[in-house]
């Protein structure tokens, strides 16, 4: 189910990346006839993550976990003082399938995180409540708990209702899982309202 | 216990989790959706880093009107930060990430250091100084903590175990005490009468020592050590780095001098590490020193580009400065140089591509520009004509004699006023619209001055806050820069400039673009006071009411082009109203755009538009490629 739910989201996240297609700018990008952002890149999506989840004095570094040579193509500005650049942000499939590599060892590293208890206060409880319930229960409130510390205000409150519903639904990773964590992580890492610039 | 009070204490636990899931997030209060995710967005655009604030400071945030919490959020020191990252972007030196850790370490990057002008101005934001620091050339001297990076140790002699035990000070300690056995050593060799060669060979030894030139470069010190190598490019070059190797009777006062100034360099450093701070997380932390504390090669003063900017954007043997002028026209007037054909030079430098029809277009604008860098070769460095008879470029071609004098000639004028034609050219037509200078300090006068700058600066902060793919109204853009030219003003009040930078960032995160949460990005949200939307795509409105409305507008438009208008010419196709003068019959939208585009783009002054009228070059470049992009959308 795993592999699963992980082609899913590339296929989702290819979609709405306008996989495939040649555009000059990110502002051209569309997807259903919506236009997308770029990718935020690597040092924000660390920099949120360690806002929101972890405790200051035990940062997640995430910048090596494909190596320093190819995090220039997740978005950064490259070039050093004089001239730097943006670049990488725009999505395509390879920066695509490369964030999806990278958010899943990170949500494979913040699930350590929780057993260790290195997190942020208010998002270890959040989440020890979470994965407390049994499968039957009807776990909204805490599904919304866990999106907000996690998302802030970062996607609209349709999106965060519109996940709720899908995690609760009897035939998702939440529901059926032995062990939920990553892929529920997984999912919030790799929503486009978190992973991208809106 | 019975099974009633486990019923019941579950049920306790769970209203009493509820309550408190209440308090601690997204509270079911009288406070939107909306603004919270306003909140959130300005925390981000203001405090540096960070993506919320306190629960607790939230609450009070909200409960302030948009403005207050902007003012109050402006008031907290990690605004400053984004002042700082804002000037770097600003200058086209923007790093990934100011400081060099997340919470464990939070130095700045030592790059910051090397973007001096983006640093003072930001610390001059947050003293209530003067902002327009940024538009400096002769800057202070900043140094931050005396913390190293480990890695810089990579090559040291020392084990790695032993360099983890040892504090900042015992590792700088023993690299000094190195240090001063190789400068030992050169002097004895020096003074004990041996061949002068072999000395040079060993003021190149002395930079075998690579851990502690990295404790000083980590430093950003004012080239004590000579930056780019040791000894000093100069000594380098009579050394025969570059050629012949000088003669003694030049050779052996040039090795006396540099090893006096090492000797002295080497000798201050210890009290000036001694002062510098552990850390330094917050910009007001950044230690000013006196450029006279530490002995400089030649005395100069820190300049306001980046030692990177000089090695990256190169004066080659061919290039005769033009990647350094088309890095100021981009970087301080906003000027991308877009290729129009909308001028011919009337005089050119010699031995360039330049005098081609085709490349005049930028050249009257960069060759100009490229003059105010004539006497800078090989990284920047200055070989000042009344001192220097000859110069060394990036490719290492150097000049000398005729040579040299015939490349400095290139920009000589052959207006009797002034002796150089170096300078910020807006009108190839009407020289005194234009600005012009001799050396880099005219330079830097001149964009302090300059309108175009502020507009440039305004634009930058727009593009940082709001997105750079978002459309401004050029308007609301002009209003904005419009608090900068004032505050530029003479007799303007002592941080005039700072409040201005503060008045428009909190204008930006109060705008409506900002405040939508997915803005289209071709659509326009704010308007200068008193402006209306118009009819016409906002990406050019204001240029054309601007620059062309005066005669084109209404019943009675010159030559019946009425370019207030913008309308649907039938299957899609959109234009401006043109009717021809002698038919009356609407000309098709295709060719009506082509004829401005010729207008536009014509080197002929009988033709070209706005008649007989200075037209920003920006400007008329933005409409010139907005025109050419509807051409291509239209059959």
């Amino acid at each position: 189910m795993i592999y699963l739910s992980r082609f899913v989201w590339i296929l989702v996240l290819c979609l709405m990346a306008a996989c495939g297609q040649k555009s000059e700018s990110p502002s051209e990008l569309m997807a259903e006839g919506r236009q997308i952002g770029s990718f935020r890149g690597l040092v924000q999506i660390e920099r949120l993550i360690n806002d929101r989840l972890y405790r200051a004095d035990r940062p997640l570094m995430i910048n090596g976990i494909l190596g320093q040579d190819l995090n220039f193509l997740l978005g950064s500005f490259t070039g050093g003082t004089g001239i730097s650049q943006r670049e990488g942000a725009n999505p395509n499939p390879v920066n695509v399938l490369l964030w999806e590599i990278l958010m899943d060892d990170t949500a494979q590293m913040i699930v350590g995180g929780i057993k260790a208890e290195e997190l942020d206060e208010s998002f270890q409880s959040a989440a020890k409540e979470l994965f407390a319930l049994n499968r039957e229960d009807d776990a909204s409130d805490e599904l919304r708990d866990f999106w907000h510390i996690f998302m802030r205000y970062d996607a609209p409150e349709t999106e965060r209702e519109a996940w709720v519903a899908a995690m609760q639904s009897s035939g998702s990773d939440f529901k059926t899982e032995e062990n939920p964590k990553r892929s529920v992580l997984q999912s919030l890492l790799l929503h486009p309202y978190f992973l991208l610039e809106h | 216990m019975s099974l009633r009070y486990v019923l019941l204490l579950v049920a306790f636990s769970k209203v009493v989790a509820s309550c408190h899931r209440e308090e601690k997030s997204f509270p079911a209060s009288e406070v939107s959706w909306e603004q919270r995710a306003w909140l959130d967005k300005t925390v981000g655009a203001i405090l540096y880093g960070k993506s919320r604030v306190t629960p607790e400071e939230e609450k009070h945030l909200l409960t302030l009107s948009r403005a207050e919490a902007v003012d109050e959020l402006m008031n907290r020191p990690e605004f400053y930060d984004t002042v700082l990252d804002f000037n770097l972007y600003f200058q086209g030196s923007k790093l990934e990430e100011l400081h060099s850790g997340i919470g464990f370490s939070p130095n700045y990057q030592s790059e910051v250091l090397d973007s001096m002008p983006a640093l003072v101005s930001a610390m001059e934001v947050a003293a209530g100084g003067d902002y327009f620091t940024l538009f400096d050339w002769q800057m202070p001297y900043f140094v931050g903590a005396k913390y190293i990076e480990p890695s810089r140790y990579a090559r040291d002699p020392l084990k790695q175990s032993e360099i983890g035990r040892m504090t900042v000070e015992e590792l700088q300690a023993y690299h000094w005490d190195q240090a001063n056995t190789a400068l030992k050593r050169i002097a004895a060799a020096f003074e004990g009468g041996a061949a002068l060669t072999s000395v040079c060979s060993e003021f190149n030894d002395f930079d075998a020592i690579p851990s502690y030139i990295a404790s000083i470069s980590d430093l950003n010190l004012p080239d004590p050590f000579g930056s780019f190598a040791n000894p000093s490019i100069e000594v380098q070059i009579k050394c025969g780095a570059l050629g012949d190797v000088a003669p003694d009777s030049e050779l052996r006062p040039a090795l006396a001098e540099e090893l006096s100034r090492l000797q002295k360099a080497h000798a201050s450093l210890p009290e000036l590490l001694g002062r510098l701070p552990r850390t330094v997380n917050q910009i007001k932390d950044f230690v000013r020193i006196s450029p006279s504390s530490v002995p400089l090669v030649g005395d100069k003063n820190r300049e306001g580009f980046s030692s990177v900017m000089w090695s990256q954007l190169e004066n080659s043997s061919t290039n005769f400065n033009r990647r350094r002028a088309a890095y100021v026209l981009r970087t301080y007037f906003c000027d991308d140089l877009t290729p129009i054909n909308i001028v011919a030079p009337s005089d050119h430098a010699s031995d360039t591509h330049g005098s081609d029809a085709a490349c005049a277009a930028c050249h009257y604008k960069l060759d100009p520009m490229a003059g105010f860098f004539k006497t800078r070769g090989l990284g920047g460095i200055d070989f000042p004509s009344d001192k220097s008879d000859f110069l060394i470029h990036d490719d290492l071609l150097r000049r000398e004699g005729k040579d040299f004098e015939d490349y400095l000639r290139s920009w000589k004028s052959p207006d009797a006023a002034r002796e150089w034609n170096v300078g910020y050219v807006r009108s190839t037509t009407d020289a005194s619209l234009n600005e012009y200078g001799e050396d880099l300090d005219d330079l830097f006068r001149i964009i302090r001055k300059s309108r175009e700058s502020k507009v440039c600066l305004a634009k930058k902060m727009a593009s940082y806050v709001l997105g750079a793919e978002q459309i401004y109204d050029g308007s609301w853009i002009n209003h904005l820069a419009e608090k900068f030219h004032i505050a530029a003003q003479q007799g303007a009040a002592p941080g005039a400039s700072s409040q201005a930078f503060k008045e428009v960032y909190k204008s930006l995160v109060l705008s409506e673009t900002f405040g939508k949460a997915d803005p289209e990005e071709g659509k326009c949200y704010d308007y200068a006071p008193g402006a209306k939307p118009s009819a016409l795509p906002c990406a050019v409105s204001f240029i054309i009411e601007k620059n062309c409305a005066s005669c084109h507008r209404g019943k009675g438009a010159q030559k019946g082009l009425d370019l207030t208008t913008w309308e649907d010419k039938g299957q899609g196709d959109m234009g401006f109203s043109h009717i021809e003068a002698g038919s009356g019959q609407p000309v098709p939208a295709g060719e009506s755009l082509l004829r401005i585009k010729d207008r536009l783009s014509s080197s002929d002054s009988r033709l070209q538009m706005p008649l007989g009228r200075a037209m920003d070059p920006v400007e008329r470049a933005t409409l010139f490629k907005w025109i050419d992009s509807q051409l291509r959308e239209t059959p």
